[in-house]
């Protein structure tokens, strides 16, 4: 039994992650919450929803198509919104953030005239669960599991091994002196945008059965986003990943043993303990241990 | 203050004395005690977080804590009205202070993450705690401030709270304390160093802010008379900052700008009916990249443009 | 008036596996201008960290006039006299210069200011910065920035300041004019505790000087003794040739 909470929590955690990531990743870059980031899972899951009850399209593409349309509209969304009112005032942090807040009211209402304001769903991707001696899984939820893993893992080996992820780094570090060092620091804001609605838009269509489909429905991740980024460390990737599964487990274990209603309520109280002890989030703390771990 | 501004604060109080024995929309008049509310609101999350710099995402619960306290107060303790809005205040205060003491080892957005935690943790336990608070089918019967059906007295009480609220923060600012307010939030480190008792600060400002944010929250409940837990949740502590963000944070008459535009933007498009929102999502974007320091930064820039004859 | 103004006793301060400060014990006396050298990352601004109050050491006493500074906060020990400037400097950058002084004035001094307005405009002016009084901090040069930060630390009416690296990124001119600033400083009766690079500030000004190495205080004496020591050229190597031909000439 313990067991199988504890898988259910992964597999939601997993999710909380990859939502995670996403947000504390241009928290990390620019420094600033992006609110209009519940909107792109919003509408990834209508793209999901189409895609798969009107076109019938298999899960691997609109997996596929939704990440790149959504690439091209947080690319977009940084190029076309975000970069004036940088290039505006030395201190675009707060105009920046009162932006998303707009684009989110902007893009709700645009759904909710262009849509409709009705829940929509579908039943779910895949059918059938795998029934193992000590817990059971859903293959929807296994396969949850699994594309969220490998695209942590992909984020990850992105931000590590890649030019690109260098990049990223070094401006979520210094942004002077990522500058001074020749970064272009424009494609990266750009990119990183971009990266970050693709990141959300997975979510977006694999939760698409379980949370269904309205123009609100972006309130849920950005609750999640913002507490794992903030549990994780702002900015920080990892912290995030770990963030996020810490929350998913500790709220599917609220929820089982003590009560569903209060489950959020228990997962914040935990994440408030944890920040007791561990003041800048838990990524920096997990990240002195290895640093040991590999010098000691 | 100069000329200019003392004119235009004279008006502004003109206008609001006879305002409610001209205008008798009362659906304006409602629309303004809210605004008053949000205003005030604003303006004490603007001298916690824009002045002081310390990020407060739990806000509205400090509102809802207000209000639940001094509704309860009044139908179960039967004690006079106003004394129960000050204890709604004093209950909202005291915990703001408490809950900042283990933020004060923390770093900036740690504390962040605290405060939106007990926002949600507040409104989880208001809506769970039944027995006592009748959870989400909410609060009502709530004994008002004023018997008479009219919004006169509500108005004016409204936006004498503001009034007295803005005097107060002016002469904060002005003072010593607010100088060390402001140090803190430009360095921490050289303000301790320099004599400056941080914490001490950091906690007498959150006791302040959250005081206040308690009583308008009381205000709230004995003038709409029906109160719920969505009074704390992160929703209207985001609106609060955006007012704030949007008419400058940081400065005083900023939140108070932001309040009032971002209220009348969204109730101006009303007659737009399904289109309203998005216009105001619209208005949002056009109007912060055209004044990406607020409203009040934007007019600052047009005054400079403006000889002044004094 | 006690011998002692300020006294270090086996002060040590790890972070983590990392020893700062290791077994450091010094004295600086009232009137004094002792300079504290050391190559980078000997610990000098963790000592400095430690005298101010940002964090107390692990382990040893730090005494200020013979009272024990570790209890007390660090504006409770600007309160007793103790002023500090930072290597990289922290002034309030939306605040006016005055401004900044004032805050000084208002909350570092033991008593209550009287004047403080007036007293933090004669400052800005013996700093050099009288022009600047209403202009924001962020409005300043490197150079002004120093002068505003030493202004606003002695508008606490400290008896012992301690400056780190204030010649750090200043042109020869400037750096001549800082050790003027730092003569009168003194000669008005304040100690002065100074970290710093700049050997021809060090040597120009010092009574004493003191070497840290790794942590560990290594030489204490006479600019010239402390120059000659063979431990102190050891560390130093490169510097050797510059520091006896200073002492030469």
């Amino acid at each position: 039994m313990l067991l199988q909470q504890i898988i259910n929590g992964f597999v939601i955690g997993a999710i909380y992650s990859v939502v995670g990531v996403g947000f504390t990743l241009i928290f990390g870059i620019m420094r600033i919450l992006n609110f209009a980031y519940g909107e792109f899972y919003m509408l990834a899951s209508y793209a999901a929803f189409v895609a798969y009850s009107e076109f019938h399209l298999p899960l691997w593409l609109i997996l596929l198509l939704t990440m790149t349309v959504l690439f091209a509209i947080g690319a977009l969304t940084e190029r076309g919104l975000v970069k004036p009112v940088r290039e505006r005032t030395a201190d675009w942090s707060v105009p920046v953030i009162m932006v998303t807040l707009g684009l989110q009211i902007v893009l709700q209402n645009v759904v909710l005239l262009v849509a409709g304001g009705t829940y929509r769903g579908v039943s779910a991707y895949l059918m059938g669960t795998l029934d193992l001696e000590w817990f059971v899984i859903s293959y929807e939820r296994l396969m949850i599991l699994g594309v969220s893993a490998g695209l942590l893992l992909g984020t990850w080996l992105l931000i590590q091994k890649t030019k690109l992820g260098l990049a990223m780094l070094a401006v979520s570090q210094n942004r002077e002196g990522a500058v001074l060092s020749g970064i272009p620091l424009q494609r990266v804001y750009t990119l990183s945008f971009g990266l970050s609605a693709a990141l959300v838009a997975i979510p977006g269509v694999l939760l698409m059965p379980l949370l269904y489909v309205y123009p609100t429905v972006g309130q849920v991740p950005i609750m999640k986003a913002f507490a794992v980024t903030l549990l994780g460390g702002m900015g920080n990737i990892e912290g995030a990943i770990l963030g996020g599964i810490i929350l998913g487990v500790s709220e599917t274990m609220a929820s089982a043993y003590l009560s569903s209603l209060i489950k959020d309520g228990v997962a914040f109280a935990f994440m408030i303990l944890i920040l007791l002890f561990y003041p800048a989030g838990i990524g920096p703390y997990f990240q002195q241990i290895r640093q040991k771990v590999i010098r000691p | 203050m100069t000329r200019l501004d003392l004119r235009l604060c004279a008006v502004s109080l003109l206008l609001i004395l006879i305002f409610p024995l001209v205008v008798k929309d009362d659906y304006l008049i409602h629309l303004l005690i809210l605004t008053a509310l949000f205003a005030q609101s604003a303006a004490y999350w603007n001298l916690l977080d824009g002045y002081l710099g310390l990020i407060h995402f739990g806000y509205a619960a400090y509102i809802g804590i207000g209000a639940y306290t001094s509704a309860l107060s009044a139908m179960h303790l039967g004690l006079p009205l106003p004394l129960c809005m000050l204890l709604g205040g004093l209950l909202s205060g005291i915990l703001g202070v408490l809950l900042i003491i283990p933020c004060l080892r923390m770093v900036t957005f740690s504390t962040a993450i605290v405060t939106l935690a007990f926002g949600e943790i507040a409104r989880i336990a208001a809506s769970s705690w039944t027995t006592l608070t009748k959870g989400e089918m909410g609060l009502w019967g709530i004994p008002p401030l004023f018997a008479s059906q009219s919004k006169l007295l509500f108005f004016y009480v409204g936006f004498g709270l503001l009034l007295v609220g803005s005097v107060l923060l002016k002469i904060l600012l002005r003072s010593r304390l607010g100088l060390a307010v402001v140090a803190i939030r430009e360095d921490e480190i050289a303000a301790f160093t320099s004599g400056i008792e941080i914490n001490r600060i950091k906690l007498l400002i959150s006791g302040i802010s959250c005081f206040v944010a308690g009583v308008m929250g009381a205000f709230y409940a004995h003038y709409i008379l029906t109160i719920t837990p969505g009074l704390f949740s992160l929703g209207y502590t985001i609106q609060i900052m955006a007012m704030s963000m949007f008419g400058g944070k940081g400065t005083f008459l900023g939140p108070i700008l932001g309040a009032f535009a971002l209220i009348f933007l969204g109730e101006g498009f009303r007659f737009m009916e399904d289109y309203r929102m998005l216009i105001y999502g619209l208005l949002i974007i056009g109007v912060v990249m055209a004044f990406p320091t607020g409203l009040v930064g934007g007019i600052n820039r047009l005054k400079k443009r403006i000889p002044s004859k004094r | 008036m006690a011998s002692t103004l300020l006294s270090l006793k086996n002060v040590t301060k790890t972070f983590g596996g990392l020893r700062a400060l290791d077994e450091v014990s010094l004295e600086i006396r009232p009137g004094e201008i002792a300079s504290l050298v050391g190559p980078n990352g000997s610990g000098k601004t963790t000592l400095f960290n430690c005298v101010s109050g940002i964090f107390n050491p692990t382990q040893g006493e730090i005494r200020f006039r013979d009272r024990d500074l570790l209890p007390l906060s660090p504006a409770e020990r600007c309160k007793l006299g103790i002023g500090r400037t930072f290597q990289v400097v922290r002034p309030f950058m939306k605040l006016s210069c005055l401004e900044n002084v004032l805050v000084g004035a208002y909350f570092g001094q033991k008593n209550h200011p009287s004047e403080a307005v007036s007293e933090g405009r004669r400052l800005l002016e013996f700093v050099g910065l009288g022009e600047r009084i209403d202009q924001p901090a962020s409005g300043l040069r490197l150079a002004e920035r120093k002068r505003l930060e030493i202004a606003r630390a002695l508008a606490t009416r400290p008896e012992l300041l301690l400056l780190d690296e204030v010649a750090a990124g200043l042109n020869p001119a400037e750096i001549e004019a800082m050790i003027a600033l730092l003569r009168e400083i003194h000669g008005q009766g304040i100690t002065l505790l100074v970290v710093e690079h700049v050997m021809s500030l060090v040597m120009d000004i010092s009574e004493r000087v003191i070497v840290l190495n790794e942590g560990r205080k290594i030489a204490d004496g006479s600019p010239r003794d402390v120059v000659n020591d063979p431990k102190v050229i050891q560390v130093y190597l490169g510097e050797e040739v510059a520091l006896s031909e200073k002492v030469r000439g």
